[in-house]
């Protein structure tokens, strides 16, 4: 008697559980693309991800993962609920898994124990996430440095890009990921105080596809690039600061290799610091014949370049970067290769903060700048693009990249 | 779930090829992401999380959504509030 007793006590409390188990109508079901993989082969599948207006205990997900208590209509079409996972971290939710037709208006109907039913409308669940974006990923970093060694020469880089279209793919299988198909907007250089200095931009119109691979347990980023580019340089002669001296398409494919940060993150894991993941960063360039200045031709030229950075704590960041160009049917006495190397030693200024109070007034009080703004020292020797004037230079700047 | 996301995590380059979870969360979950990381770091996770954590020993499906990273998006929050999200049974 007492068993039959506790039986229905427990089915009451159960059932009283279960009915007040209803789908977030504030939070409707969205159609989902996911990835799924089988016998080492990955596939997209849409699911319809369902939110529920409290968490799912084991009695709920019971009732609530039995594909008879589920209905997803079509106009036209009842389609079958196949399987029902679970979030394993949001005790809210569950996922559909059917061979749902994407171009239907798709409604959920949520049946429950007691054959509640409530229905989420059509025009509620999600389309594709995959589209076209405007305007996305803006970014500017920014540094201003007085070369020490000149008289008073002021120099300021910077590095400014901007998706004008992007179309976010986030599709791959077996390795090989491609995130998203892009139009971008890029410029950067230095514009310097005086000629003297390597002043000169680059800016370009680029198609580009940003691939990655997984292999090792590691995931290596790329870029592939096909883009038209305006280069100009500072004339004293007419007093131009941006004088354009070539306009050229560019190839470009650029690596990254996470490996070099293990030393980096040991490092890390002592100081507590982490300034930036930074893999070695490769870049290959090949700019063939373009428009140069008075009606001349701009020399076809490959560049390379290589950048790799140490964060040993927020006290000390070297930040060491090469390039290599070379050029292609040179005319007589003219430098075939031209070669670059800059060498930097920053601080980050949560340093400052910490050592300084006074700091504080400028820096933002106790708003958290770590790996944000830095003060450096950078040594630099040689020619690159766009100006490729062989000097030498030491600065010390402050910036938001250095 | 905790040693799925070191994984995705350690592949990304912080921590790359260490295996020691135990030492790296604690530590890893306090740390702001870095700015500089904001632009393309969002894609590569999960691209890692979908080529970790969809294959053995987790076969769990993923969910093809990206993190959304600003300046007050620390580990912690990108475990619990990003990879615990878009992963299921």
């Amino acid at each position: 008697m007492k068993t039959i007793a506790l039986i229905l006590i427990v089915f009451i409390l159960s059932g009283a559980d279960v009915s007040a188990q209803e789908l977030d109508s504030s939070n409707p079901p969205k159609l989902i693309e996911s990835s799924e993989t089988i016998d080492e082969k990955t596939r997209v599948i849409y699911e319809i991800e369902c939110t529920f207006t409290t968490d799912l205990g084991d009695y709920q997900r019971t009732v609530v993962g039995n594909p008879e208590n589920w209905r997803v209509l079509g106009t036209r079409k009842v389609f079958t609920v196949r399987k029902i996972g679970f979030s394993i971290g949001d005790s809210s939710k569950c996922w559909l898994r059917g061979n749902w037709d994407l171009s239907d208006s798709l409604s959920v109907l949520f049946l429950g124990e007691k054959k509640e039913q409530l229905r989420v409308d059509a025009h509620e669940v999600a389309s594709r996430t995959t589209k076209w974006g405007f305007g996305k990923g803006k970014a500017v970093d920014f540094n201003a440095r007085r070369l020490t060694e000149q008289e008073a020469l002021y120099a300021f880089d910077f590095d400014f890009k901007s998706k004008i279209l992007e179309r976010n793919l986030s599709a791959g299988g077996g390795g090989f990921w491609v995130r998203s198909l892009s139009l971008d907007l890029t410029s950067t250089g230095t514009v310097a105080s005086d000629d003297e200095v390597r002043n000169g931009t680059q800016s370009s119109v680029a198609f580009s596809a940003n691939p990655y691979y997984f292999v090792g347990g590691l995931i290596y980023g790329g870029k592939l690039s096909f883009s038209y580019q305006l280069e100009t340089q500072m004339n004293a002669e007419e007093d131009k600061l941006f004088d354009v001296t070539h306009k050229q398409f560019k190839f470009g494919v650029e690596a990254e290799v996470p490996y070099s940060n293990y030393p980096v993150y040991k490092l890390h894991t002592v100081t507590g610091y982490v300034r930036l993941a930074m893999p070695l960063t490769l870049s290959l360039e090949y700019l063939p014949v373009g428009e140069g200045e008075g009606g001349n031709d701009a020399l076809a030229r490959l560049d390379f370049r290589a950048l790799y950075e140490l964060a040993f704590s927020p006290y000390l960041i070297v930040r060491g970067e090469w390039h290599h160009t070379r050029f292609f049917d040179v005319p007589a006495g003219v430098d075939k290769e031209a070669s670059y190397y800059s060498l930097a030693f920053a601080q980050d200024l949560d340093v400052l903060k910490k050592t300084l109070g006074f700091c504080k007034l400028i820096l933002g009080g106790e708003e958290d700048i770590r790996g944000k703004h830095f003060m450096f020292y950078m040594i630099s020797s040689g020619g690159k693009a766009p100006a490729f004037q062989d000097v030498y230079e030491q600065s010390l700047g402050f910036g938001t990249y250095f | 779930m905790k040693e799925a996301y070191c994984k995705v995590i350690a592949s990304t380059g912080i921590g790359a090829a260490e295996d020691n979870c135990d030492e790296i969360f604690p530590k890893l979950i306090k740390v702001v992401v870095p700015q500089p990381m904001h632009d393309d770091y969002p894609a590569k996770l999960l691209a890692s999380a979908t080529e970790i954590c969809a294959n053995e020993p987790y076969s769990w499906v993923v969910k093809k959504e990206e993190p959304t990273i600003d300046e007050n998006t620390t580990f912690q929050s990108l475990w619990s509030d990003w990879l615990a999200r878009i992963v299921h049974s």
